[in-house]
């Protein structure tokens, strides 16, 4: 091969290469923006290179310098937790100051004669709190979470718009203003776990236990339950996914992340729990929590916004297994006769777990 | 009936004054109240007991969410703040038997003592009490009283089975021991069964050192 048509060819292929270049520049620019580029070299050093193919070099290595990561755009600002329990820490104890009182619980010294009954039980073990302590968020922590949260859905042909915790009051808790308030334009991440309440999975477990108990011939709790969660969880979609767009209106610098929920048993069940939840009640509704899942990543997907599985974290840590990461079923006052919502939640461990995620999401998002 | 008997009256190897030796299992709380010259350290947690001590199949559970006073027919079970309070629960399942176990300690022994006297004059013809909170919206609960028989009571403790008026009814066999500044009470409780008696015995029997 000549000299010249060696250096035709290899002239030939630098241009190409610079065609490629720039739409790889391109590429890499989007890529950016929306948050795909996380590593702090990588990005500042791929965002310089783009600069200078596009400029001759003028001030690329300030540009370089000035690209976030994607943990620092969480970071930024004010971190706003919302949700329900399993957004507050509920069963995680170390609940923060107010947010553990209740008149069932006047039996307890440090609330007798109290009228307050604010029980959102925000722990200081929550993910949530895990999280903002193990970062360095500019705007501090905004934790409007609170057990027995609803969003207020219209699920199943049953409107609970009036027990909504996201957009109203919450009638149940004492000083609790709307979750959605906390937001606004210096929000620079949002957590939130929200629907289990509206699909109604605490009633509908409470609700096997005492068929189970009462030993109906032939019932199962799947039988009765399975066609009416399975329409609660499709009813509430579209409107997880109005909620969420309008948590990016009123947030519009913020990172969103939804939390899903673990499954709660262990897989395959090991007992039949007394003969309350039989084993069959146990994988059903483990499956329910799938369904739950899988419904909340479409929701986010479709809104745009981050999304979290706990699933595979709590393999192996389910009720039944040697190493919990949810809480036994227990009772509050007086005495033991009232259901304890801590009840089937995740324990400090199984919060840390979750932790553990967020900020794996936090560092490296992964989009549904 | 309620059944009081005598055997011993402090845990493991005692001492005069009522106070424990031994050290609390992993799954317990134990809370300082209000401490006071008369009170030391682990007092209330030196009196709870460990799975191990029960029968096979129990475990540690959560430990109790709340406290577990109640007026009882009329006999308030905390008529003032205890000094130290200590709680632990076993589990066979995560929906139960459970056992639970409540420790209140006081800076004289005089308090332990009157409301075991006093429940043990009181439940005697009552068959049912309803108890709620200060709040006037507090929630109601409702309970059924019958009397229990449980192996081994030691002097002074007093003996009974409730079960709160609810859907899902925990049936509760309650045992209060008062041994010297401190109240000790074991609860077994499973739903919509009677307690296996076993349970509560073997807590009663560890209680007074594995006698």
């Amino acid at each position: 091969m000549s000299a010249r048509a060696r250096s035709t060819r290899e002239r030939g292929a630098t241009g190409l290469e610079y065609v490629a270049l720039i739409a790889l520049a391109l590429m890499v620019v989007t890529a950016i923006l929306v948050g795909l580029v996380t590593q702090t070299d990588l990005a500042g050093r791929t965002a310089a290179a783009v600069c200078r193919v596009i400029t001759a070099g003028e001030d690329c290595e300030a540009v370089g310098e000035r690209v976030e990561t994607a943990l620092e755009r969480a970071l930024w600002g004010t971190y706003v937790a919302m949700g329900d329990s399993f957004a507050s820490g509920e069963g995680a104890g170390d609940y923060r100051e107010g947010t553990d009182y209740d008149k069932r619980d006047d039996w307890n010294w440090d609330n007798w004669g109290s009228d307050d009954h604010n029980r959102c039980r925000r722990s200081t073990s929550s993910y949530a709190d895990r999280i903002y302590s193990g970062n360095d968020f500019q705007g501090g922590l905004t934790m409007v979470s609170c057990s027995g949260a609803l969003l207020g859905a219209d699920v199943g042909g049953e409107d609970f718009e009036d027990e909504g915790a996201i957009y109203q009051d919450n009638p149940q808790h004492t000083g609790e203003a709307p979750q959605i308030d906390a937001l606004d334009e210096e929000t620079s991440l949002v957590t939130m776990s929200i629907g289990g309440n509206d699909v109604g999975f605490a009633s509908v477990l409470m609700d096997c236990m005492i068929n189970g108990q009462r030993g109906i011939p032939g019932f199962r709790c799947q039988e009765k339950w399975d066609d009416e969660l399975g329409d609660r969880i499709e009813d509430l979609r579209p409107q997880l996914v109005e909620l969420y767009r309008d948590m990016q209106e009123r947030a519009p610098n913020a990172r969103i992340v939804i939390m899903g929920y673990p499954r709660l048993f262990h897989e395959p069940p090991s007992e039949p729990l007394n003969n309350l939840l039989f084993t069959e009640d146990q994988i059903w509704m483990n499956q329910k929590a799938d369904q739950l899942n899988a419904m909340l990543r479409e929701a986010a997907r479709e809104a745009g916004v981050e999304f979290i599985d706990p699933t595979s974290a709590f393999i192996g840590h389910g009720i039944g297994s040697d190493d919990p990461w949810l809480n036994d079923m227990d009772w509050g006052g007086p005495g033991i006769s009232l259901y304890d919502p801590g009840s089937f939640h995740p324990n400090a461990e199984g919060h840390a777990a979750m932790a553990e995620l967020l900020q794996r999401q936090l560092e490296d998002p992964q989009y549904p | 009936m309620l059944v009081l008997s005598a055997c011993g009256d402090a845990r493991s190897s005692g001492n005069e004054t009522g106070e424990p030796a031994t050290t609390p299992s992993p799954g317990a709380s134990a809370v300082e109240g209000q401490p006071t010259e008369a009170s030391s350290p682990d007092v209330a947690a030196g009196f709870l007991i460990s799975a191990d001590e029960l029968p096979s199949g129990w475990r540690d559970s959560d430990p109790p969410n709340s406290s577990f006073r109640m007026t009882v027919c009329g006999v308030d079970t905390e008529p003032i703040p205890p000094v130290e309070v200590a709680q632990v629960r076993f589990a066979q399942t995560a929906v139960g038997p459970f056992l639970y176990q409540y420790v209140r300690t006081y800076a004289d022994a005089q308090t332990p003592a009157a409301v075991a006297r006093d429940l043990a004059a009181g439940l005697p013809g009552c068959a049912e009490f309803t108890t709620r909170g200060t709040a006037q919206d507090s929630p109601e609960a409702r309970f059924d009283l019958e009397p229990l028989e449980v192996d081994g009571l030691p002097a002074g403790a007093v003996a009974w089975r409730m079960t709160p008026r609810v859907e899902l009814p925990m049936i509760q066999d309650v045992v209060f021991v008062p041994i010297g500044t401190s109240l000790v009470a074991f609860l077994s409780a499973s739903m919509g069964e009677a307690p296996d008696p076993a349970a509560l015995t073997a807590a009663v029997r560890a209680l007074q050192g594995g006698s």
